[in-house]
């Protein structure tokens, strides 16, 4: 389970180790809220006979209390186990990738523009951190809590159980179903604001350059395009999660209609008792509210996704490897039939061996685009080359 | 109220939709009453089961009221749907009609404005806090109206109900808006300015960092930088630990409260209980058993109401700090240059926050079609004067003019046609070859554009790139040096064909090919045109008509060539060294 988490969300292992707890957490305070019904319902019955035995009296009040101070604990709890933990985790992801990105070769940083990198990093922490601390422990936990709450109920009577649960299944199914399309929205969406983000930045760079050519109004034509596509695919996005969110909450409202109905059929038939009946009602009309709370987040969770594979394609990159220690025989430079070429595919060296000695100057000369410079930047390790070996000491 | 004038502000920016955001308080409102009827029905279906105990085949009402529960369920959903999409579409509105806003506003403003704050900085202030509004427009004020409504709904109810019980089920909500209106106070935010300073710290040093890997690496002190932005990481850490410590207390309590009507009502049915319990008061106490959950429901969408709130005060204090950075004015009564003069009249510029004046009363005059020259060490203030003469920046006493009008008083797109600037660091936008050079004369034709850039020395540039001028400057693979940068840049001004022009060296060239096609392109440019030219290579300026030696923001000599060299002061002297420098040999023999 934690190997699990820790690679489906890119966590440490204590990271998951805490999604886990918090998540716990979470479904506690929700069961733990379940215990004020229980005592209403014993209260209502007791009434029912007319008076409250005396000896009754303490226990009504210990319960109270007891339950209020299991939701402020349980609160409490929660509160710790999920934002402590995650502020905690988020410090970790955010050392942990600026070790990461020291280590990458600076080909990465030419494939890279630099805003979108920073975006990445920062952006992307903020938001796991939001749904680290709220929305995925609140989603799970509440689907945990529901899901035992549905099993004793299943004690009970699974009649009326099976009435007030069916809606379940449906709409957890129907939450499954609605990744994959707002997975399509939600990157689409991104799309439109990395178009916008990059353009901004733009601006601003070369408003000296726009201004003196009197082409800031054109270029702040095309800016308003960009934002008036990144406002329209919110409203797509929203509108596209939207769908699933309300369809999937209006369906745990069926619920209560359904035990209403299997109720009167029962209690005709003589099958249940009065209190059974008023049991479910109770029940019913309160077991759904933590799930539709965290529904609304749904399109948030499953967009995390998207930052989390953005995460791991850096985390995931090849690094260069190496000893930390060096020593040499002299310092002596020599390319022995070294090849190279960038990522785009265009050959720059070909079959080059040279020995620069320890002590002289050698000199690189030729037009601009010969490959002087990218030969200095193999000899210092900027990228690695693909073929031959460089050695500097006689060592590689 | 601060909150309120955050309100109107942003409904400012709304036009139309701001509508919408009406009718989202309006349809979240209805969406929380409609939210009150079904526990009405479930009330009503307890009744039924209790009148006809223990015949419940008599009861004939209970599906009927079961499936009234659910449409009116329902129908408070779609409602409350209909009044989310209503926000959210004023919503994105208004944070792209900020960003719209600022950005004009920032195109708007005089140059040495994003270098001194950061064009990271700008960005994140246009992109992200505009997007920071978001949640409070779409989501709190809706439900905040939603939470507003459930207690009136719940006031109504007292009439039909248990008047008793209904005040009792109220006084949770009460704790809880006390609650919440303790955690907006003060003291938070301050914290949560602080808080959002960490943040921005740790952003500023992250766009560092990052920027600085490159160049790092190649010194191999990866260390230092990296403990700079680790230091950051755990401030930022320390401030968001410290401020969600303080929070932990109120956010207990708000959650009890919303959560704690049920022991007031047990409290009630013991108290009843010591008398006569009857029917009637069993059945409101049922019915207020089956609805307190809609009280902590409501409340609790409301819970991180504060939070956002604050958020939203620190983006709109951002964004205002944004707007209210005054553009440079334009004339009221404009004037167009007359020649094609370039004069300063005892010019004095300090740029903000500077304790001194980087040009201190400087005058000079470049007759039309002169070739004038700056040099002097870095830092002299070359660079800032001219800036002047394509008003980036207003002087700070004296006149600077151009076409014998000062510059404050020629319209703008006006003087930007009559001077062409020639950057030292030209930047070019990620698009073709073409449109970078079109974008100083949209209008011109494929054969003047071409002109252009075979006057500016780019033949060779084109004829490597893949697609000729047709290719993405920026994209994939395509990358040109400075060198190559400026030609285009030259090329761009060679097109816009400015009787004047500010032509600004680059310090040094990756090699010697570059420099002299450079060189050709800068004559070709300084041809028929008043040229007043930034040199960092003296053997540029030898022709010029007119040479200013630039120190400590004043002009020390001035003069031809060789005027200049038989004063013997400053310029003999740096020519001197540079002669020297040029017989320089590699190996560091002589």
């Amino acid at each position: 389970m934690t190997e699990y988490l820790m690679k489906k969300y890119a966590l440490s292992r204590q990271g998951a180790k805490d999604l886990i707890k918090g998540t716990l957490a979470c479904a506690l305070s929700n069961l733990v809220l379940m215990l004020p019904a229980g005592l209403l319902y014993l209260l209502v019955q007791d009434l029912s006979g007319g008076r409250i035995p005396a000896a009754r009296y303490p226990f009504y009040i210990v319960g109270v209390i007891a339950a209020l101070a299991l939701i402020f604990v349980s609160a409490g709890i929660q509160y710790r186990a999920t934002y402590f933990a995650t502020y905690k985790e988020s410090a970790v992801r955010r050392v942990t990738l600026a070790e990461k990105l020291r280590k990458l070769p600076l080909a990465f940083f030419g494939k890279k523009d630099l805003s979108d990198l920073t975006s990445t990093i920062m952006a992307d922490c903020a938001t796991l951190e939001t749904a680290f601390s709220h929305w995925i422990p609140e989603f799970f936990g509440s689907v945990l809590s529901t899901v035992l709450i549905a099993i004793g109920l299943f004690f009970s009577d699974w009649r009326m159980a099976l009435a007030a649960l069916w809606v379940l299944p449906v709409s957890l199914a129907l939450v499954g179903c609605s990744k994959k399309v707002q997975n399509y929205f939600s990157a689409k969406q991104t799309e439109a604001k990395m178009a916008l983000a990059d353009g901004i930045q733009e601006c601003i760079e070369t408003a000296r350059d726009l201004k003196s050519c009197n082409a800031e109004q054109k270029y702040l034509r095309g800016l308003n395009g960009k934002a008036d596509a990144v406002e329209k695919r919110a409203v797509k996005s929203e509108l596209g999660t939207a769908m699933f969110v309300v369809t999937a909450g209006l369906l745990l409202k069926f619920g209560i209609a359904t035990v209403a109905l299997a109720g009167s059929v029962l209690l005709a038939g003589g099958e249940i008792s009065l209190s059974v009946f008023f049991l479910y009602l109770l029940v019913v009309s309160r077991l759904y509210d933590p799930m539709n709370g965290s529904l609304q987040n749904l399109a948030a969770i499953n967009s995390v996704q998207i930052n989390i594979d953005r995460m791991k394609e850096i985390e995931e990159y090849p690094v260069q490897p190496g000893t930390a220690d060096f020593s040499s025989n002299g310092y002596d430079v020599a390319f022995e039939n070294v090849g190279f070429s960038y990522d785009d595919g265009e050959t720059v060296l070909k079959d080059v061996s040279f020995v620069a000695k320890q002590g002289e100057v050698t000199a690189l000369i030729g037009p601009s685009g010969g490959g002087k410079s990218t030969t200095a930047k193999l000899a210092a390790r900027f990228w690695d080359a693909d073929k031959g070996k460089i050695t500097v000491g006689e060592r590689t | 109220m601060k909150r309120k004038d955050n309100f109107s502000e942003l409904m400012g920016y709304a036009g139309k939709h701001r509508f919408l955001t009406y009718a989202s308080w309006v349809l979240s409102a209805l969406s929380a009453l409609l939210a009150l009827v079904p526990f009405v029905y479930i009330w009503l279906i307890v009744r039924e089961v209790i009148r006809v105990n223990p015949d419940f085949s008599q009861a004939s009402g209970i599906v009927k009221n079961g499936w009234m529960a659910v449409l009116f369920a329902l129908l408070s959903m779609l409602v409350y749907f209909a009044a989310l999409m209503c926000s959210h579409l004023s919503a994105f509105r208004i944070a792209g009609n900020i960003r719209k806003r600022a950005m004009a506003h920032v195109a708007a403003l005089p140059l040495g404005f994003t270098e001194e704050m950061g064009s990271g900085r700008v960005r994140r202030i246009v992109n992200e806090s505009s997007t920071a509004t978001e949640t409070y427009l779409a989501h709190q004020l809706p439900d905040l109206a939603g939470a507003i409504a459930t207690p009136i709904g719940m006031l109504a109810l007292l009439f039909a109900f248990d008047w008793r019980l209904g005040l009792l089920c109220l006084l949770p909500s009460v704790a809880a808006f006390c609650i919440m209106a303790k955690m907006t106070g003060k003291s938070m935010a301050e914290k949560m300015r602080q808080y959002q300073g960490a943040l921005e710290d740790m952003n500023n040093e992250a766009v560092e960092y990052v920027r600085g890997i490159p160049v790092v690496k190649t010194f191999g002190q990866t260390v230092f930088s990296f403990k700079r932005f680790k230091g950051s990481i755990d401030r930022y850490n320390t401030w968001v630990v410290a401020y969600t410590k303080q929070l932990m207390k109120p956010m207990l309590w708000f959650t009890t409260a919303i959560n704690g009507a049920f022991a007031l009502l047990v409290a009630a049915g013991l108290v009843v209980a010591r008398g006569d319990v009857t029917p009637e008061f069993l059945l409101d106490l049922i019915f207020y058993i089956i609805f307190t959950p809609v009280i902590s429901v409501t409340l609790n969408k409301v819970m991180y109401m504060s939070e956002n709130g604050l958020i939203v005060d620190d983006a709109m204090r951002r964004i205002r700090s944004l707007l209210e950075i005054r553009p440079l004015p334009e004339p009221a009564s404009p004037r167009l240059p007359k020649d094609n003069s370039v004069e300063f009249d005892e010019v004095r510029f300090r740029y903000r926050n500077a304790s001194e004046d980087a040009v201190k009363g400087v005058s000079f005059r470049a007759e039309p079609g002169q070739t004038v020259a700056f040099v002097g060490p870095s830092g002299g203030g070359k660079t800032t004067a001219a800036g002047l003469i394509s008003r980036f920046w207003d002087a700070s006493g004296g006149a600077v003019k151009v076409g014998g009008e000062n510059v404050r008083d020629i319209p703008k797109e006006t003087l930007m046609r009559t001077v062409s600037y020639v950057f030292q660091d030209s930047k070019l936008l990620k698009a073709s070859v073409r449109e970078n050079v079109k974008l100083a004369r949209p209008e011109a034709t494929e054969r003047e554009v071409l002109a252009a850039l075979h006057d500016a020395q780019c033949d060779d540039i084109v004829a490597k790139l893949p697609r000729g001028i047709d290719t993405v400057i920026g994209a994939k693979g395509v990358y040109l040096s400075g060198g190559e940068r400026q030609r285009i840049a030259i090329a761009r001004a060679l097109l816009k064909n400015a009787p004047i022009v500010v032509l600004d060296e680059a310090t040094a060239f990756a090699d010697p090919e570059n420099e002299a096609a450079v060189q050709r392109a800068f004559e070709r440019l300084s041809e028929g045109r008043t040229v007043i030219m930034i040199a960092h290579r003296l053997t540029t300026v030898r022709h010029a008509d007119r040479i200013f030696v630039w120190q400590e923001g004043q002009i020390a000599e001035s003069g031809t060539h060789e005027e200049l060299l038989e004063q013997k002061g400053l310029y003999e002297k740096m020519w001197r060294d540079y002669q020297t420098s040029v017989s320089w040999k590699v190996g560091g023999e002589s």
